[in-house]
């Protein structure tokens, strides 16, 4: 009996999507853990945070603000060792996508969304604009790479080949 | 014979297809139960995490609001939200602390101080803002708030890093003459609950960036991107019209007629 195993997996461009998927799981992945490490210490800001884009009441700002960073943390850390990762990579587009549109809509209400001081003087005027873009391009970008791990969920190296490996 | 070896193909592969499927969706359902208690574990430590950051709120003696040090007793309210850390707050400080202060002594206006600790994470971990404001409600407890706040400003460190440690925040209070009793306030950190509370406060209220000011209960406020020195115009006209309805006469104590008011701050 042929080994199935390698029938899909034999074909170049199948094996570097696998490595290309490595890839993007180990760069989202650090990206998020980053994200959330920088916020679980002082939950109240990751809170204000969330209250300055004004787009949750009060109550719901402060579940999210305290929810968000454990969150980022989780799926960063199953994205980087690859288990579940077709759900995570979900998850994972699913806060992008968030981010964008209410990044989006905070810069087209003209709010202030990084907590801190206000945006006096013209220097810093002029730099606000470019600020809210290259996030978005950032954002865009990472929401990428996750999409592509849901299209293309087998990678290299990952524990769900481990837990799952195809008999 | 042909055809019955290419049905016999069909139905293996049919067979193959059908355990892909299976395979695929227990492996979803297994992924989704994984990551359904990954998520409700991170969320109850989460909520712990949360609960144990909160700092005990203990009140200020010194004459105050939930979120607010309130200085003087006149008929035009001004709210001032600030950050010690904040290098436009003490730009706005110096344009207009010498103005407020004489409208506070001269009973015309009631200063509210917010000191809240919106760039605690711009000190490297050691939550300055935080620990700055704590020290300006010691100050205010002495009766020296503003003396202390500007003390604050002519020192403040650079926004990002460590900022002025807690033995530099009482020696500060010392050398305006505070008693030891300031010092053990700082040290002790009697009001970072206070503080936490007054900027949760502030958040709550819309107000997540510094400094902002309201004149009897309306926000000061100027289109997007024009900078603090229009705010600080805005805020010179908004309280010259308030003062105006409330019938105070800003020009009566004007020793100088001709003076604006940027230009009484003549401390140098």
């Amino acid at each position: 009996m042929s080994k199935t195993e390698h029938a899909p997996g034999t074909s170049l461009l199948n094996r570097s999507t696998e490595w290309i998927g490595l890839a993007a799981r180990l760069i989202v992945g650090g990206v998020w853990i980053v994200a959330g490490a920088l916020k679980v210490t002082d939950l109240r800001s990751s809170v204000r945070a969330v209250q300055a884009y004004e787009l949750l009441p009060n109550s719901l700002a402060e579940i999210v603000g305290v929810l968000l960073p454990l969150m980022e943390i989780g799926i960063g850390a199953l994205l980087i060792v690859g288990l579940a990762t077709q759900i995570s990579a979900v998850l994972s587009s699913a806060l992008f996508v968030a981010f964008i549109v209410g990044i989006a809509s905070a810069w087209a209400r003209g709010l202030q969304i990084d907590c801190g001081c206000f945006g006096g003087g013209g220097q810093l005027a002029e730099g606000e604009a470019p600020e809210y873009l290259s996030k978005i391009l950032q954002d865009i970008g990472l929401l990428a790479l996750s999409g592509l791990l849901v299209w293309r969920p087998v990678t290299r190296f990952s524990v769900d080949h481990i837990l799952f490996r195809a008999k | 014979m042909a055809k019955r070896y290419d049905k016999k193909q069909q139905a293996a592969r049919v067979l193959r297809e059908q355990r892909q499927r299976e395979q695929r969706r227990k492996q979803l359902l297994t992924g989704g139960a994984i990551v359904g208690a990954l998520l409700l574990v991170l969320g109850i430590i989460g909520v712990a995490l949360y609960m144990n950051q909160t700092e005990e709120v203990v009140p200020p003696q010194a004459k105050h609001t939930d979120s607010a040090v309130v200085l003087g007793d006149g008929p035009v309210t001004v709210d001032l939200y600030e950050d010690f850390m904040c290098p436009v707050c003490e730009y706005f400080h110096t344009s207009v602390s010498a103005d407020l202060q004489r409208m506070v002594d001269e009973g015309q206006i009631t200063l509210n101080v917010h000191p809240i600790a919106i760039l605690d994470p711009a000190s490297n971990g050691t939550r300055y803002s935080s620990r700055s404001a704590a020290a300006a409600v010691c100050a205010a407890d002495e009766g020296m708030f503003s003396e202390y706040t500007a003390a604050l400003f002519t020192n403040q460190p650079s926004e990002g890093s460590s900022g002025l440690d807690d033995k530099r925040l009482a020696e500060l209070g010392t050398e305006l003459g505070m008693s030891s009793e300031f010092s053990s306030c700082v040290m002790d950190k009697t009001y970072r609950g206070w503080v936490q509370q007054a900027t949760d406060t502030a958040a709550d209220n819309g107000v997540t960036a510094t400094p902002t000011v309201f004149v009897n209960g309306q926000k000061v406020e100027v289109p997007p991107n024009q900078g603090i020195d229009a705010v600080i115009t805005q805020f010179q006209n908004d309280l010259a019209a308030a003062l105006a309805d409330a019938g105070v006469d800003p020009a009566e104590e004007n020793e100088n007629p001709e003076d604006t008011p940027a230009e009484e701050d003549t401390q140098d």
